[in-house]
């Protein structure tokens, strides 16, 4: 669970991503969406960083920024010790072998016109690593490691179940032996007795490989779980970052304590007791500014200040930090 | 609404345009002139012949005057025709065709709106599955083979009207037909499809309010629901209707503007070939307005836009 | 994995197998996709399906019934003074050689020596052959040897029958050609039974004087024989001589041709017509429609007003103007048709694009590390194929229903000033033939014809299309 290296595998410094808006009958552009406005964090090889937050909150941006999937505006990512987010797409080429994706959706993943060994090998023949026949055994390996019945090679997409469709996105994943998987809601879309197979799956690969992994949901059970450092995400920025124990037992920002009185106690006597934070109001548009808090329209404890004072994240206790200015350092 | 207009009035002079400027380019762009074939005529009278008709001029200063006039209403001379205006022939052809649309129109209309709807109704049984049937014909069947066979049968063999000619009501009704099959039967399956979908809708929604479904105030709904796509149809039908008109004008002989401007492009008439595509094109656009509004008017979403 | 397991690989089910799975369902669809079929390949192999060269006129069956089969019998060419008329290029019969047979008198003075000799490289021979079949008025009574007896109106005469071949440049000295009709006043008249073989693309062409006499035979201009004689009857034989029989299931227009024969090339005009043309709007739409999806935004936008601008205009006039500007050549229709059809394909291709530009898999590859054209070539590609396909089935009955329009118009194609008669031309011959309602199936089958093909590759686009239905993937 501590942190084996003193250098982080990933870091992240600032990120930004901010949309264009264009309206209007000659499209010209009015607003930014913020999508992702200035986040960093530190992530240690092997480790877990689990991120949580509504939809719409940024999650997936920041995902897809990592990867550079998408340009940031603003920011740096930092991969064992190499910018990697300044430099040329050619030279980052590289570094796409050590950090590879799993997405969300299992049937929007895959290509429904290849087949699973065309899907699985796919990044083994983009990177020109091996003959056909070596190729095959590698995507065996790969389903056998996975837990897909290697008899079914030859098959389409759409001829698996969903929980099955995951399998082979992480397959894929893992092809090019990366250091580190960002797991994009990878869980969300499955029913919820597959959620757990999928997860312990992941962990087991996670052992067994010592892979890195970067884990986004908004199910904040599903993250307890499986990580180590929990990272609470609102309207592009982090508002609470500890470990994973430390957030759920003693949650300091209010967004986290309201979004962790919502999780159901599987002992009644406890969950009769408890008292539901409601959060009033909407979910404010990415469009706007927020000098201030970007909580601060929806928070039950906001003050005057609130508004006005940017928000950063400040160490309250031992690797446990919240961006509010109400919470006390102790 | 006035937003939706607005977009509207400025998009539809601008296909108007389109289709102007193409029509004058291609024209020009063939080779030889309109009075090539008028052999025999010493060079003085050829030359004033380009003059009066502004073809020794360069071709955009041609393209300008033509527009100007066009502004004015003014659509020039007839180059076949030379003792006559374009606007002379025009309004004399204008009256057949016109009156041949809009019987067709509305023959569509109410034949395509009140078959639909009964089909619905009757879903499923003898009556819907013949009218569909129809209608798909009526869709696949270009107009040119339809006509000439409705006149093969009702002509010829029946002797129930006459083959061509125009003026009396006896004779308008063929080709009136003939030009609405297919939009009828667009019609007809518009609003059947439409109406199913509504159907459908209300019926699980008040079936479960009350014991009874008020059958009549659920059709009243469902026909005004199922009314937009045919509505918003009528402005792609109107082009419809006059691509058709070329061919029914040519079969049963009626003087109108269709006739005409085959006739013309066929010689070479560049004036009267311009000016029927402005006629053509004014109407489409008047239509597309017409529909646009109406349909503004009956969707409460743009109403209220 | 260690070692090398004998696995059996389970054969999946592909979108394009599932996707065929479920058109053969659809039955009206597979009935469309039969006729559809089977007129391609008529409209391929034409020459061979064909019963009767199309062109060939029969003037003396105009407007001939349906059903009728009967003798090709002795035409008369029916010509003014002094005008030639000429047998088409020889292309329709497959085997290329066709035998035609006339009845060529020529006034020599007795006893003298015929020359008969082959100008013409392309004639290798000339055959003068037996008379098998003979004019009614004449009959064969006896053989003797290589002597006939022939009786007829006349008479009765002894001939000597030959059957020989002429070898070209060889003279014909001591030939004594079979006569049938008595000499009059020391000329004696000679009747050659000629039959000439022609090959394939040659232009027979009979000199005719007055009164149809027959001056001169020609092959590809090149006169092979000319001739001072009374006497016509050309008459198209088979090998042997004897005559064809034509069988004329749909009938015989104004000039005596077959309905059926001109129908099946009319196929084949008419499908070439809405290929190319949906070939054309292909190219020009996919391109613009990928490059409008690809790159999206502001570009995108623009792109698509001035399709949505186009779309609102009435083709046809342009297209019609076009055409009486830029002559009636078929490449004028091609382009035109093309441009007329593009912004289909171009709007379904960008819509295609746009939301496979969204899919995960897309990203995926890109994580593995595909650059732009990587992804272009194994995953747009191929994903935007089934679009394709479909429309373009549905694209070719409106190419052909639009060239009938135009047709119909008197706008028919030309290619090197030959009408090029499509299913649209032959309609529109119907109706001018029509007359006062007789001559029914001149109209009649053509326009059925076009109908049916219409409807067919409609109901298998419309199949094809519920077919490829991204909500029925997955699906059986």
């Amino acid at each position: 669970m501590n942190p084996e290296k003193s250098s982080p595998l990933l870091r992240v410094r600032g990120l930004k991503k901010h949309f264009p808006v264009h309206e209007g009958l000659f499209r010209r552009q009015t607003e930014w969406v913020r999508a992702v406005d200035g986040v960093s964090f530190d992530l240690y090889s092997g480790t877990t960083l689990g991120l949580v937050g509504e939809s719409g909150c940024g999650k997936s941006t920041l995902a897809r920024l990592i990867l550079r999937l998408l340009e940031p505006t603003e920011g740096q990512v930092e991969f064992e010790g190499v910018d990697v987010s300044g430099v040329s797409m050619r030279e980052f080429r590289s570094v796409r072998k050590d950090m590879q994706i799993v997405f969300q959706d299992p049937h929007a993943s895959l290509d429904p016109r290849m087949t699973v060994e065309s899907i699985i090998s796919e990044p083994l023949r983009i990177f020109g690593l091996n003959q056909r026949k070596e190729r095959r055994w590698r995507v065996l390996e790969l389903m056998d490691l996975v837990g897909l019945d290697p008899a079914f090679l030859k098959r389409y997409p759409h001829e698996f179940s969903g929980g099955q469709r995951q399998r082979i996105g992480i397959a894929r994943a893992l092809a090019l032996e990366p250091k580190m998987i960002v797991c994009d809601e990878p869980v969300s879309a499955l029913d919820v007795s597959i959620q757990s197979q999928i997860l312990n799956l992941l962990e087991e690969l996670q052992e067994r490989l010592g892979l890195t992994y970067l884990f986004i949901a908004h199910d904040l059970a599903v993250v307890r779980h499986i990580s180590d450092i929990v990272a609470v995400m609102y309207l592009g920025r982090i508002v609470e970052m500890a470990t994973a124990s430390k957030l759920y037992e003693s949650p300091q920002h209010p967004y986290t304590q309201a979004l962790l009185s919502a999780v159901p106690i599987p002992d009644p006597e406890i969950e009769r007791k408890r008292k539901r934070i409601l959060l009033e109001g909407a979910l404010p548009s990415p469009r706007q500014f927020h000098p201030g808090c970007s909580f601060a329209s929806r928070c039950p404890v906001v003050d005057a200040s609130c508004r006005s004072t940017p928000q950063t994240l400040r160490e309250v206790t031992e690797s446990h930090r919240v961006a509010c200015h109400l919470v006390k350092t102790s | 609404m006035a937003r939706y207009l607005f977009r509207r009035i400025l998009f539809l002079p601008l296909v108007l345009l389109v289709l102007l400027t193409a029509s004058f380019f291609l024209m020009r762009a063939a080779p030889g002139d309109p009075f090539a074939n008028e052999r025999g005529r010493d060079p003085e009278i050829q030359k004033n012949l380009k003059a009066k008709y502004h073809l020794d001029k360069p071709l955009w200063v041609q393209y300008g005057i033509f527009l100007k006039n066009l502004l004015q209403g003014d659509l020039g001379l007839s180059t076949k025709y030379k003792d006559r205006t374009v606007n002379e022939i025009v309004a004399g052809h204008l009256p057949p065709s016109v009156l041949l649309g809009v019987i067709a129109l509305l023959l569509a209309l109410v034949v395509g709106v009140a078959t639909g709807t009964v089909a619905a109704v009757r879903q499923n049984t003898v009556f819907d599955y013949s009218t569909m049937a129809v209608a798909m014909v009526g869709i696949s069947a270009p107009t040119f083979v339809v006509g000439p066979l409705l006149v093969l049968v009702f002509a010829y063999y029946l002797h129930w009207f006459p083959i061509t000619g125009w003026g009396s009501w006896h004779e308008l009704i063929l080709p009136a037909v003939t030009l609405a099959l297919p939009f009828t039967a667009r019609i007809s399956r518009l609003m059947r499809t439409g109406m199913l979908e509504i159907i459908r809708q209300e019926f699980i929604k008040t079936a479960r309010a009350k014991g009874l479904t008020e059958t009549r105030i659920v059709l009243r709904h469902a026909i005004r629901g199922a009314l937009l796509p045919v509505i918003s149809y009528l402005g792609p039908a109107t082009a419809e209707i006059m691509t058709g008109s070329l061919v029914v004008e040519k079969i049963f002989q009626v003087p109108g503007i269709g006739y005409e401007f085959v006739n013309s492009a066929l010689n070479r008439d560049y004036s009267l070939v311009l000016g029927l595509v402005a006629v053509f094109g004014t109407l489409l656009v008047f239509m597309n307005l017409l529909v646009d509004i109406v349909y503004g008017l009956l969707d409460p979403r743009i109403r209220y836009e | 994995m260690s070692t090398s397991d004998p696995v059996k690989f389970v054969a999946g089910r592909s979108l394009w197998q599932d996707a065929f799975r479920r058109l053969l369902r659809n039955r009206m669809a597979v009935v469309g996709a039969i006729v559809t079929l089977l007129l391609a390949c008529i409209a391929i192999f034409a020459e061979w399906v064909v019963p009767v060269d199309p062109t060939y006129q029969e003037l003396h069956h105009r407007f001939g019934v349906p059903g009728q089969v009967h003798d090709t019998t002795p035409e008369r060419l029916f010509l003014v003074e002094g005008e030639r008329t000429s047998f088409p290029p020889l292309r329709y019969r497959g085997k290329g050689t066709r035998h035609f047979r006339f009845l060529v008198q020529q006034r020599i003075a007795t006893g003298v020596h015929v020359h008969l000799s082959a100008r013409s490289k392309k004639v290798r021979k000339i055959q003068l052959t037996r008379i098998d079949s003979l004019p009614e008025s004449v009959e064969r009574i006896e053989v003797r040897g290589d002597r006939e007896v022939f009786r007829h109106g006349k008479g009765e005469e002894e001939v000597t029958v030959l059957d020989k071949e002429i070898v070209l440049g060889e003279k014909l000295d001591d030939v004594f050609l079979p006569l049938l009709s008595r000499a009059s006043r020391g000329r004696q008249k000679l009747v050659l039974n000629q039959v000439v073989r022609a090959e394939t693309n040659q232009t027979l062409t009979f000199d005719l004087e007055s009164d149809q006499t027959v001056r001169g035979l020609r092959i590809d201009n090149q006169t092979v024989a000319t001739y001072d004689l009374v006497g016509r009857l050309v008459q198209e034989v088979r090998r042997d001589g004897k005559p064809f029989q034509h069988r004329h299931l749909l009938g015989q227009d104004m000039h005596g041709r077959d309905l059926f024969s001109r129908l099946v090339f009319g196929a084949r005009i008419s499908f070439l017509i809405g290929v190319v043309a949906t070939l054309v709007s292909l190219f020009i739409g996919v391109f613009y429609g990928a490059v409008a999806g690809w790159v999206g935004g502001r570009v995108d936008s623009f792109m698509m007003r001035v399709v949505d601008i186009l779309y609102g205009i009435p083709y046809m006039f342009l297209v019609i103007i076009l055409m009486t500007s830029f002559g009636r050549d078929v490449r004028v229709m091609f382009i035109a048709l093309g441009a007329v059809q593009w912004l289909t394909m171009a709007r379904i291709v960008r819509g295609q694009v746009l939301s496979l530009k969204e899919k995960e898999y897309i990203e995926a590859a890109r994580a593995s590390g595909g650059g732009g054209f990587w992804i272009l070539t194994r995953h747009l590609i191929p994903n935007t194929l089934g679009v394709i396909a479909v429309y373009t089935t549905l694209t070719i009955p409106s190419v052909i229903l639009q060239e009938s329009f135009l047709s119909f118009l008197g706008l028919s194609p030309e290619w090197q000033g030959q009408p090029l008669e499509s299913w649209g031309a032959l309609t529109w011959n119907g109706i001018q033939a029509l007359g006062t309602g007789q001559n029914w199936w001149l109209l009649v089958f053509p326009a059925m014809t076009l109908a049916i093909t219409l409807f067919s590759m409609n109901f298998l686009g419309d199949g094809l299309r519920d077919a490829f239905d991204p909500q029925m993937k997955g699906r059986t």
